[in-house]
């Protein structure tokens, strides 16, 4: 489903006399198969988030190929990629990304603009179900303001899930959330997990392993288990 | 969900930025409109007084500066400024002069109730030999002007026909309305030579002052003979006189108004610029504050046509509801505040006809457009390049 050769992701920092290279990923091979709940863990600057952005065609590597169910995707024109984005991953980010201007409702339903027409048409539906799935249905009118993290953190999985894609990509789902919120948003994860979705999920923190069926460790760009 | 829905919610919910950045457009445009209408008002103005003054030749006192030679077109002739009436008889005589008709400034009304102009100016003249006031007229005089009977400059316009005026007691009929000139004739009230006589007799001039000279004489020569030479001619026949030739007079305050009519169309021309490059720094200032949210829909699957979409439409959106706002709004400002604005900048200048302000406020409307429209370019195509990845990692 998801296959990396050899892929390195090379950026340059400072300028000038002070430019220097730095290998977020050295030469990865990675395969991660339909229905896998692959976690990935490592210290913060290990590459982790590098790798889903790769992962994600969010990044071009600067060698090697990623590819998804078998096609190169960065020989896609960007409005491929951009529709294999829309109808095969959801994306949980690190960080709070929810439209501030929007509400619950509207920010969950933001990626049926990039849907096929037929999926555009009832999408309000669909975001309500989504938000029903997380449970917060209730705060179908609130601003992102007015959320807790969890909530937050929630209504971004109800967003990631409104193309229902098969593969879904989480970074840090759990940063800054408390002991019991983490647990609902693994459980919530695991859930989807289970209606046969991929997931690759990368954290630096190590009880999250346990959620997944399969774990790998990454240092300095590299995997180490 | 659609591309409309995203952009109205987002400018609903950042309601102070879409206001503010509105309230810029609208005040920018409204300005801008409103200095070209003025602007293009004082160059037809220019050109209206040039084209229908009427005289080959304008004779006034010799003994006056090139400074005073220019406000026979813009008024303000001392009373001192003067010259024996006997003067016309000459130039009348003079085989090349096909007509010639005199005026005599008798005083100035300041802080009138008449108009919003600070000054108006008692002219006396001949209706039977005018060639430069009646043209002017708005309609045809019912009867020949008699005695305390006036005609009125366009900028009196605080009164009705038949109410009368007073000046120092002395009461005078308005009778007639002159056409806007965009010049001094715009601020005067033109009074016969018997009714000149009557005000100096009844005392109602402050400065008193003599009906049997004259401020100026205007002459308009037969086909053929050369203005030049006539003028040459004319200093002979009657010493004291400086006769000034029209196309001369009309030439050189042509090029200092024309000069600074240029100047401030250069300036009117960099604030444009500057507007479009201001316009194009705040959006690209958005562009900055939103990379998460750019980040965010790249990763939802959003081309990066769709992103260029998103920030010009949403650019367009404002600067054109800001600047049509500013643009109506400016139009009614002008409409309803000519007069006052024109007295409170001390400058002369037509307002353009109906036509002419419809076709002032499409033009400005479409020159926002076609000027501000590219200045949303830059920002939302940077929008679009943003890497994905950075754009969220630099939130």
């Amino acid at each position: 489903m998801i296959e990396l050769r050899q892929v390195t992701k090379t950026y340059s920092r400072g300028r000038g006399d002070r430019q220097m290279m730095v290998k977020a990923v050295q030469q990865i091979d990675l395969k991660v198969t339909a229905g896998e709940f692959l976690v990935i863990t490592g210290r913060s600057g290990c590459g982790k988030t590098t790798l889903l952005n790769l992962v994600a065609g969010l990044a071009r590597p600067s060698s090697g190929e990623v590819r998804v169910d078998g096609v190169h995707v960065w020989t896609m024109k960007d409005e491929e990629l951009s529709a294999l984005r829309s109808q095969k991953m959801g994306f949980i980010f690190q960080v709070p990304s929810l439209i501030p201007a929007l509400n619950v409702l509207d920010n969950v339903a933001v990626p049926t603009l990039f849907a096929p027409r037929e999926k555009r048409q009832d999408a309000y539906l669909r975001a309500e179900r989504a938000l029903e799935s997380v449970g917060l249905l209730d705060r179908r009118d609130a601003f992102p303001r007015h959320l807790s993290a969890g909530e937050e953190k929630r209504v971004v999985i109800a967003r990631a899930l409104m193309n229902n894609p098969p593969i879904l990509l989480a970074d840090e789902p759990t940063a800054n959330l408390d002991e019991l919120t983490e647990k609902e948003v693994m459980a919530l994860l695991q859930g989807i997990h289970g209606e046969g979705r991929t997931i690759l999920l990368v954290t630096h923190h190590p009880g999250l392993i346990g959620y997944g069926t399969r774990h790998l460790a990454m240092s300095d760009g590299k995997f180490t288990s | 969900m659609t591309l409309l829905h995203l952009i109205l919610q987002g400018l609903k919910g950042r309601l102070f930025r879409s206001v503010l950045i509105s309230s810029f457009v609208l005040v920018l445009t409204g300005f801008l409109m409103a200095a070209t209408v003025i602007l293009r008002g004082m160059e037809e103005s220019l050109r209206t007084g040039m084209e229908r003054l009427g005289a080959d030749i304008i004779v006034i006192p010799f003994d006056v500066t090139e400074e005073t030679q220019q406000e026979v077109l813009t008024g303000r002739l001392a009373r001192k400024d003067s010259m024996p009436a006997g003067h016309l008889r000459r130039i009348l005589e003079m085989e090349a002069v096909e007509r010639a008709s005199p005026q005599l400034y008798l005083g100035t009304i300041s802080g009138s109730p008449y108009s919003a102009a600070e000054e108006l100016y008692i002219v006396a003249f001949d209706p039977q030999t005018d060639f430069s006031v009646l043209p002017w007229l708005k309609e045809k005089l019912v009867k020949p002007l008699g005695i305390r009977d006036s005609i009125g400059g366009a900028s009196i316009n605080r009164i009705v026909l038949s109410d009368p005026i007073l000046v120092n007691g002395y009461k005078l009929n308005l009778v007639g309305r002159l056409e806007p000139t965009g010049i001094w004739l715009d601020q005067a009230f033109f009074v016969t030579f018997e009714t000149a006589r009557d005000l100096i007799a009844k005392k109602a001039l402050p400065e008193g002052g003599s009906a049997d000279r004259v401020t100026l004489i205007a002459v308009d020569l037969k086909p053929g003979y050369d203005a030049a030479r006539t003028a040459l001619e004319m200093v002979l026949v009657a010493p004291g006189i400086w006769p000034v030739r029209a196309p001369k007079m009309m030439t050189t305050l042509a090029a200092q108004r024309a000069g600074l009519i240029q100047s401030l169309f250069l300036a009117l021309g960099i604030i444009w610029i500057l507007a479009v490059v201001l316009t194009g720094f705040v959006f690209s200032v958005i562009v900055d504050e939103r990379r998460r949210e750019i980040g965010m829909l790249r990763a939802a699957g959003a081309g990066r046509k769709f992103i260029f979409r998103l920030f010009f439409a949403e650019g367009a959106l404002l600067a054109i509801g800001g600047g049509f706002a500013g643009i109506i709004l400016s139009t009614f400002l002008l409409y309803f505040a000519w007069p006052w604005l024109i007295a409170a900048l001390e400058i002369r200048a037509l307002f353009p006809s109906t036509a002419g302000l419809v076709g002032f406020t499409i033009g400005s409307f479409l020159l926002a457009l076609v000027l501000v429209l590219p200045a949303l370019l830059y920002p939302a195509a940077r929008a679009s390049r943003l890497d994905p990845a950075e754009a969220m990692r630099g939130i």
